[in-house]
C-alpha cells in the first residue's frame, strides 16, 4: 500500500497525536457521546457486552474477538480447508504422529521480538506447563513433545494419530502465540505482563468496563486492514446497544447473542442499517441431565422432545432468523449428514408416551410416578438476550403436558460452573460450533468438561458411545470414522438427551456506510480486516 | 377522627381505589379474560383487542390478565410486609418504652444501628445473603423497617405511660399485659395508621423496584415491576409495553400516600389548615 | 461546644462497631465455606477435604468468632477489604475505588438539582400559597412521590433520548450523559424538600417574630427573605446534608436503568455473581458514610443554632 508508505511519518505522528488526544481528552471525548466526537474515517466503533478482561491467549478469561485481533495461530481454518498463517507450510508423517511446521520468516511481535520457531516453542512450553487446564482439547492428552531444531522449523510429536489436530491448532485458545517477552519467566499460567501478539491489531488502551482501543499493527505481515482503529465500547444491555447504533454512537453490533430478533427484524428492511446473518454456526439446545430421577426415564426425555415446538420458537422468538433444529448437529456439519428421524412436534404423542410410562396426571396438573413429581428446573444464561424468552415459552408448553418447570437465570460464569458440575436438571446449551463440531465437542463429552458428561453419565449406552468417539479420534480411515460418527450420533439421538431448538447464527447490524461486514469459519472472529467505510 | 375521615372526599376516593384494586386482585381468576401464563408466541406484541384488552407481551401473553394477577404480589405482599413490620415494631417499641432500663437500652442501640443504613441497602444485602426470592424481600423489608416503628412507638408509649389514666390503671392493680393491650395500643393506633398507610406505598414501590432489578418476583409470575423489566428489554421496538404497569403502580402508591395524608390531617387538624 | 463535639464523636464509636459487626456477621452467614471459595479463587483443580482444612487454618478460620471479627476489623482499618470472589485479580477496594467516582458525580449533580429546584419552588409555593403555581407544584410533588424511580428513568429515556433525541440514552460520559440519571435520582428528593421548605415557611409565617417585624413596618419582601426564609432554611440544610449518603445509596436503581458504571451497578452485579466481599464492602461504606454525615451535620446545626447550645448548657 503505497499510500501508507508515503504517509509513514505523518501517520505515526498522527497516531501519537491521537493517543495524546485520547489520554488528555479521555474524560471529555466520550462526554459528548458519539454525536460530537471527531469522526475519523478509519475508526470503527464496535460494541461488546462486557469488558475485554484478561487477554492472556493461553487461558480462557478474555474476550475471544479481542484475542482473534491480537494473536495468531500456526494455521488458519478457511472455508475450503487449512491455510498457512504463522506456519508457511507443514508436513505430516505417514503414521500421522509427527507434524513438522515451517515457520514464516520475518514475522515479529508488536514489541519487536521475532516470531520464530523458538518463540513458538516457548509458547507451547508455557501451554504445556498448564496442560491440565487444556484437556478439553483431546490433542493435549496425546501431545508427547515439541521441539524447535532451528529458527524455521517447529515439530510436534504425538503419541498416536489424531485427525482433528490441525483444527485444534487453528483455534485461538490456547494455541495463539504471545511474545515470549510478555511471559512471566517463560510462563503464562499465572498471567502475562502485556498482551503482545503478531495479529493485525494491537491493544493500545483499556478503560475497564468502558471501552478498549485497538490500533492497526503497522508491521503486520499479511494484508493490512483498512480500518486503522477499532474502539470497543462496553454496553451490557441489548436495547442500549441498539439505541447507541441508532444514534450513531457505534457503527457495528456483531455476535450471536448481541441482538434480539425483534430488533433485527425491525431494521431488516430499513435502508439506514445493514443486516447480515451467517450460515448456522452451532446448535441451540437444551441438555437434559440423565442423572435426574425424572429425566432418567427415556420416555420422559422423548416426551419432552415431542412437546417442543421448534417451528414456533424459530418463527415466534427469532422471526425465522434461526432455523428450527431437528438434530444435535446440522446436516451441513462434517460427518453429520445422517438420516435421523426428527422428534416431530406432537403433544398427543408426548402425553401418550408419559401415560404409557406410568406418569399419571395429578390433581394439581403435575404428573407423578411412585410419589416422584415431574418438577424440573431449567437453567438459562441471563446474559443471553433470548434464552429467557424461550425458557418462559417452554415452561408453559411443558406445563400443559404436566411437567412443572421452574426457571433460574444465572450470570454467564456461574451458569457455566453449574453446567460443568452437572448442577442442573435442564440447561440451555450451545454446541461448540464450527470448527469444533463434531470431533472436538464430542471428544469432550467423555470428560467432565462441559454439561454433556454429567448429562450422559447415566445413559446405559454411555460406554459404547465413548468407545466409538475414542476410536474416531485416532482412526485414519475416513470410512470407518463415518461409520463411528453415525453410530455415536444415532445413539445420542435415540437417547434423546439433547433437545435441539434452533441453529444459531451470527448476526450483525451496522451503519449502512460500513461495508464488507461478514463472517468467517471461526464463529468468534470478527473479520475487521475485511471491513471499510464507504465514502469517508 | 374516623368521622372526619369519611367526610373527606379525597380519602374516600383513595380508599375506594385501594379496595377496588384489592377486590380485583382477589377476583383475578374470574375477572381476567385470559390465563396470565398462556402464551401464544406467534401473536406477540399484539395491539389491544376484545380478546386482549391491553394487547399481548413478548410471549403473546395477555397483558391485562397479567396486570390483574400482578395485583396479588404487589398489593398483598406489601400489606404482609406492613403487618410484619408493625407487629415487630409494636412489640419492640412498647417493650422499650414501657419497661425502660436495660431492655430499652439494648433495643434502642440496635435501632440506632439499623437506622444507620439506608433501607434499600439492607434489603439488598439480605437478598444477596438469602438468595434472590420475593419471600426474602419481604423478610428483609420487615427486618429494616421495624426500627422506625419501634422508635416512634417507644416515644408514644413513654408519653402515655406518664398519663393519669395509665397511672390509675396501674394503681388499681392491672397487670402489665392488660395495661399494654387495653390502654397503650389504642392510644398509639391513630399515629400508627398514618405511618402504616404511608409506608404501604413505600412497600409497594420497594417490591416492584426489586422485581424490576430481577431480585424479587421471578418469571413467569406476573408482577408489575417484573413486567416493566420485560418492557425495558423491548423499549425501542415496543414502548407501549411500559405504560400499563407503570400507571398502575403510580395509581396505587398515590392512593396510599394520599390516604396517609388525609389520615394525618384528620388526626392533627393543625397541619390540615396548611 | 467542644464538649458537645467530643461527646458526639465518642457516641459514634459504638455505632461504627455495631455497623461493622453487622457487616462481618453478614459475610459469615453466607451459605458457602470461605475456605472452599478461597481455593476456587486460586483455581485449584481438585478440592479435597484435607486441602479445605489446611486452608481454613491458613486463613485463620479455625479461630474463635470474635477473634476473627477483630482481625477483620483491623484489616478494614488498613483499607484491606479482601479480593473479589469472581475476579481474584481485583481487590475489593480497587473495585469500589474504580466505581465510586462515577457514583459521586451522579450524586453530586443530583444534589445540585435538589438545591437549585426545591429551594425556589418551595419558597414560591409558600409565598403564593393556593395560587395556580402552588397547586401545580403540589400535584408535581404528589406524582413524584408515587412514581417508581426506575419508571421515571425509563420514561425519561424514552421521551428525551429516543423521541426527542436530545440526550444520550445511557452509559458513562460527561455532562450530557449525567443530566437524565441525576435528575431521576433527584426527583424524589426534590419533592420531599419542596414540601419541607414550604411547610417550614408556612409555619414560620405564623411565628410571633413575623408579626413583630410587620409591626415594625418592614417590607414584605424583606420579612420573607431575611427572616422567614433564613429561619426555614436552617433545618432544611441539615436535612439535605443528612440525605447526602441516602442520595449516594439511592443511585442503585438509577445506575442500573441508565447503565451508569457506579458502585450501585457494581453492587447489583455482585449480588447476581454472589461476590460477597464486594457487597459487604458496599454495605459497610454506605453505613459509615451515613454515620459521618449525620455526625457532621449534627455538629454543624449545633454550631449554627444558638438555641440548641443554650438548651444543653
Amino acid at each position: 500500500m503505497h499510500a501508507s508508505r508515503r504517509n509513514r511519518k505523518p501517520l505515526s505522528l498522527r497516531a501519537l497525536f491521537l493517543v495524546c488526544f485520547m489520554a488528555a481528552g479521555g474524560a471529555l471525548l466520550p462526554a459528548w457521546g458519539g454525536n460530537a466526537a471527531a469522526q475519523d474515517a478509519d475508526t470503527l466503533r464496535f460494541v461488546n457486552y462486557r469488558d475485554v478482561r484478561d487477554l492472556n491467549p493461553h487461558l480462557y478469561a478474555g474476550e475471544m474477538y479481542a484475542q482473534e485481533m491480537i494473536y495468531e495461530t500456526l494455521v488458519d481454518i478457511g472455508p475450503d480447508g487449512y491455510r498457512p498463517c504463522l506456519a508457511e507450510s507443514w508436513e505430516i508423517s505417514p503414521d500421522g504422529r509427527v507434524y513438522t511446521f515451517k515457520i514464516r520468516k520475518g514475522v515479529t511481535f508488536t514489541d519487536g521480538a521475532p516470531c520464530d520457531a523458538y518463540a513458538v516453542k516457548a509458547n507451547f512450553d508455557a501451554i504445556l506447563e498448564n496442560r491440565e487446564r487444556h484437556t478439553w482439547l483431546e490433542m493435549m492428552r496425546l501431545l508427547e513433545r515439541v521441539e524447535a531444531p532451528d529458527a524455521e522449523t517447529f515439530r510436534i510429536v504425538m503419541s498416536r494419530a489424531y485427525y482433528p489436530m490441525l483444527t485444534e491448532l487453528g483455534v485461538t485458545r490456547p494455541f495463539a502465540m504471545i511474545s515470549p517477552r510478555a511471559m512471566k519467566n517463560g510462563s503464562t499460567r499465572d498471567g502475562v505482563n502485556a498482551y503482545i501478539g503478531t495479529g493485525p491489531y494491537k491493544l493500545t488502551k483499556v478503560v475497564t468496563d468502558e471501552y478498549a482501543v485497538f490500533e492497526a499493527n503497522e508491521n503486520y505481515w499479511g494484508e493490512k486492514p483498512k480500518i486503522k482503529r477499532v474502539v470497543v465500547k462496553v454496553i451490557p444491555d441489548n436495547q442500549t446497544r441498539i439505541l447507541a447504533l441508532e444514534k450513531g454512537e457505534i457503527d457495528l453490533i456483531w455476535g450471536k447473542n448481541m441482538l434480539d430478533a425483534d430488533a433485527l427484524n425491525k431494521y431488516r428492511d430499513s435502508g439506514e442499517f445493514g443486516v447480515a446473518l451467517s450460515s448456522p454456526t452451532s446448535t441451540r439446545q437444551i441438555v437434559l441431565n440423565g442423572q435426574n430421577p425424572v429425566l432418567a426415564d427415556v420416555s420422559v426425555r422423548r416426551a419432552l422432545q415431542h412437546a417442543t415446538n421448534r417451528e414456533a420458537i424459530s418463527r415466534g422468538v427469532f422471526h425465522g432468523v434461526e432455523p428450527p433444529a431437528d438434530t444435535l448437529y446440522a446436516r451441513s456439519v462434517p460427518y453429520c449428514d445422517i438420516d435421523l428421524k426428527p422428534y416431530e412436534y406432537d403433544m398427543k404423542k408426548a402425553a401418550a408416551l408419559l401415560d404409557k410410562a406410568g406418569w399419571k396426571m395429578g390433581e394439581d396438573g403435575v404428573r407423578a410416578k411412585d410419589g416422584l413429581r415431574m418438577e424440573l428446573g431449567l437453567l438459562y444464561n441471563s446474559n443471553s438476550v433470548t434464552e429467557k424468552t424461550i425458557a418462559e415459552y417452554l415452561q408453559h408448553e411443558y406445563g400443559k403436558l404436566g411437567v412443572r418447570v421452574s426457571l433460574r437465570g444465572e450470570e454467564e460464569q456461574s451458569y457455566r460452573d453449574n453446567m460443568k458440575n452437572g448442577l442442573f436438571d435442564m440447561i440451555f446449551n450451545i454446541c461448540w460450533g464450527t470448527p469444533y463440531d463434531p470431533q472436538s465437542s464430542m471428544a469432550a463429552m467423555r470428560q467432565r468438561v462441559y454439561g454433556d458428561y454429567a448429562a450422559q453419565l447415566a445413559l446405559p449406552d454411555k460406554k459404547e458411545i465413548d468407545a466409538a468417539i475414542t476410536e474416531i479420534l485416532s482412526s485414519t480411515d475416513e470410512k470407518r470414522r463415518r461409520e463411528l460418527f453415525a453410530f455415536a450420533l444415532s445413539h445420542l439421538h435415540e437417547d434423546a438427551i439433547y433437545i435441539p431448538l434452533t441453529y444459531e447464527t451470527n448476526k450483525a447490524l451496522f451503519s449502512s456506510r460500513l461495508k464488507g461486514v461478514g463472517f468467517t469459519q471461526t464463529q468468534y472472529e470478527v473479520p475487521f480486516s475485511k471491513m471499510y467505510f464507504e465514502g469517508r | 377522627m374516623l368521622r372526619q375521615l369519611f367526610k373527606n372526599p379525597m380519602a374516600l376516593l383513595c380508599m375506594g381505589v385501594l379496595l377496588f384494586t384489592a377486590l380485583l386482585g382477589i377476583l383475578a381468576p374470574w375477572a381476567a379474560p385470559n390465563d396470565p401464563y398462556a402464551n401464544d408466541i406467534l401473536n406477540k406484541f399484539a395491539g389491544p383487542s376484545w380478546q386482549y384488552p391491553l394487547g399481548t407481551d413478548h410471549l403473546g401473553r395477555c397483558v391485562f390478565s397479567r396486570m390483574l394477577f400482578g395485583i396479588r404480589p404487589t398489593l398483598f405482599l406489601s400489606l404482609l410486609t406492613m403487618l410484619g413490620t408493625i407487629g415487630l415494631g409494636v412489640i419492640m417499641g412498647v417493650a422499650a418504652g414501657y419497661f425502660r432500663g436495660v431492655v430499652d437500652e439494648i433495643i434502642m442501640r440496635v435501632v440506632d444501628v439499623m437506622l444507620s443504613f439506608p433501607s434499600q441497602i439492607i434489603i439488598l444485602a439480605v437478598v444477596a445473603l438469602l438468595g434472590v426470592d420475593i419471600r426474602n424481600v419481604v423478610v428483609a423489608s420487615i427486618f429494616i423497617k421495624w426500627a422506625w416503628y419501634a422508635r416512634m412507638i417507644r416515644t408514644a408509649t413513654i408519653k402515655y405511660t406518664g398519663m393519669n389514666f395509665v397511672l390509675f390503671s396501674r394503681s388499681v392493680g392491672s397487670g402489665n399485659f392488660y395495661i399494654l393491650t387495653r390502654h397503650m395500643l389504642p392510644c398509639i393506633a391513630a399515629e400508627l395508621a398514618v405511618l402504616a398507610s404511608l409506608d404501604t406505598g413505600w412497600a409497594i414501590l420497594n417490591i416492584s423496584t426489586l422485581s424490576f432489578l430481577g431480585l424479587g418476583v421471578q418469571a413467569p409470575v406476573p408482577e408489575w415491576g417484573a413486567m416493566l423489566n420485560e418492557a425495558k428489554n423491548v423499549m425501542v421496538s415496543n414502548p407501549e409495553q411500559m405504560i400499563a404497569p407503570g400507571v398502575a403502580v403510580v395509581a396505587l402508591v398515590g392512593a396510599c400516600n394520599m390516604l396517609g395524608d388525609c389520615l394525618r390531617d384528620a388526626l392533627d387538624p393543625r397541619t390540615a389548615r396548611q | 461546644m467542644k464538649n458537645y463535639v467530643i461527646m458526639r464523636l465518642l457516641a459514634t464509636i459504638p455505632l461504627l462497631l455495631g455497623i461493622s459487626f453487622l457487616c462481618f456477621v453478614f459475610i459469615n452467614l453466607i451459605p458457602s465455606d470461605p475456605a472452599e471459595v478461597a481455593l476456587r479463587i486460586r483455581q485449584t483443580p481438585v478440592i479435597t477435604e484435607e486441602l479445605i482444612a489446611r486452608t481454613r487454618a491458613e486463613l485463620g478460620l479455625d479461630q474463635p468468632f470474635l477473634a476473627r471479627y477483630f482481625h477483620w476489623l483491623w484489616d478494614c482499618l488498613h483499607f484491606d477489604l479482601g479480593v473479589s470472589y469472581t475476579n481474584p485479580a481485583r481487590t475489593v477496594l480497587g473495585e469500589i475505588g474504580r466505581c465510586l467516582p462515577a457514583t459521586l458525580e451522579l450524586a453530586g449533580l443530583s444534589l445540585v438539582y435538589v438545591i437549585a429546584l426545591s429551594l425556589p419552588i418551595g419558597f414560591l409555593s409558600a409565598v403564593y400559597k393556593d395560587s395556580w403555581f402552588d397547586r401545580l407544584m403540589r400535584g408535581f410533588v404528589f406524582a413524584a412521590t408515587a412514581m417508581p424511580v426506575y419508571w421515571v428513568g425509563l420514561l425519561l429515556i424514552w421521551i428525551v433520548s429516543i423521541r426527542l433525541d436530545l440526550l444520550p440514552t445511557s452509559g458513562y460520559g460527561g455532562l450530557s450523559h449525567l443530566i437524565l440519571p441525576a435528575f431521576t435520582v433527584a426527583l424524589s428528593y426534590i419533592s420531599t424538600y419542596i414540601r419541607l421548605i414550604r411547610n417550614n415557611m408556612l409555619e414560620n409565617m405564623r411565628e410571633d417574630y413575623v408579626l413583630y417585624a410587620q409591626a415594625r413596618g418592614l417590607k414584605r419582601r424583606a420579612i420573607l427573605v431575611r427572616h422567614i426564609l433564613k429561619n426555614s432554611l436552617q433545618s432544611c440544610v441539615t436535612a439535605i446534608g443528612m440525605s447526602i449518603p441516602q442520595l449516594i445509596a439511592g443511585t442503585i436503581v438509577v445506575e442500573n436503568v441508565f447503565a451508569w458504571p457506579g458502585v450501585g451497578r457494581l453492587c447489583i452485579a455482585s449480588i447476581f455473581n454472589r461476590d460477597y466481599p464486594v457487597i459487604q464492602a458496599y454495605v459497610l461504606l454506605v453505613g459509615v458514610l451515613f454515620v459521618f454525615f449525620n455526625l457532621a451535620f449534627d455538629i454543624l446545626q449545633y454550631a449554627a443554632d444558638p438555641r440548641l447550645r443554650e438548651r444543653k448548657a
